[in-house]
């Protein structure tokens, strides 16, 4: 039997611009969803970027997209204390509710976008984590830093949730 | 039972509890509209995730290049 090892040179490693480059617009896109604002996902981003650069050389090379979202949810969560209470989230105006109930099923997209930014911030990050970027129980637990077991009673409280604020946004019965 | 369907749902759960859970929500109605609202929202999350904000992200990448300059 042939025993063939490779072994991947300590230079192969990206360097942090290039995976950046590659995760910057779902990390972009997980900070919006986190913060609930486009100026305070872009802030984060930029911190993130900026600590990315000066840890590279303690980072292993594996799971660069954990790694880096881990990054930027500490930096929010240090950026919410700073501030001493969570951003209000807008209100959602009258006339806004009243076109909610006037849509049809077409814009049931809105309405699960809607309900999920309706939800606790530890509820959004998990369905954002898993079901909108796809990432494992696994690795959204690590970036979440809790148990798998407790990750998952999270998520699937929060799917439940979600469903429960889709069908009273959309008027349907539970 | 919800949390097994949560799991066929986004695809995670394999072998005999996926039958048993399927098999279930075949003659339960009530965990049957719960999966087949489930799959639609997790289908909906996935694809019509939003695009992130161009501007933000042409900035950002500004920012990595500016920082991957040799000083």
């Amino acid at each position: 039997m042939i025993l063939i090892i490779l072994v991947i040179p300590a230079d192969s490693k990206l360097t942090p611009a290039q995976v950046l480059e590659q995760e910057l617009e779902t990390i972009l896109r997980v900070a919006k969803r986190l913060t609930l604002n486009e100026a305070d996902a872009e802030d984060v981003v930029s911190q993130t970027i900026i600590i990315a650069f000066q840890k590279w050389e303690s980072f292993d090379g594996r799971h660069p997209r954990s790694w880096l979202i881990q990054i930027m949810r500490n930096e929010w969560l240090q950026n919410l204390r700073k501030r001493k209470s969570r951003p209000e989230t807008e209100l959602v105006e009258a006339a806004e509710e009243g076109f909610w109930r006037e849509v049809d099923s077409r814009l049931e997209a809105q309405f699960i976008y809607k309900a999920l930014d309706d939800l606790g911030e530890d509820f959004r990050i998990a369905i954002t984590l898993c079901d909108l970027e796809g990432l494992s129980y696994q690795e959204a637990a690590q970036i979440v830093d809790v148990p798998l077991g407790t990750f998952q009673s999270r998520l699937f409280r929060a799917r439940k949730q979600l469903r429960s604020r889709v069908l009273e946004l959309s008027g349907e019965p539970a | 039972m919800e949390d097994l369907l949560q799991q066929v749902a986004d695809g995670s759960l394999r072998g005999w509890r996926k039958w048993y859970a399927i098999s279930h929500a075949a003659r339960c109605y009530r965990c049957g509209n719960f999966l087949s609202r489930l799959k639609v929202t997790l289908n909906t999350l996935k694809l019509g995730s939003e695009p992130a904000n161009a501007d933000a992200l042409a900035r950002l990448k500004a920012q990595v290049r500016d920082l991957d300059q040799p000083k």
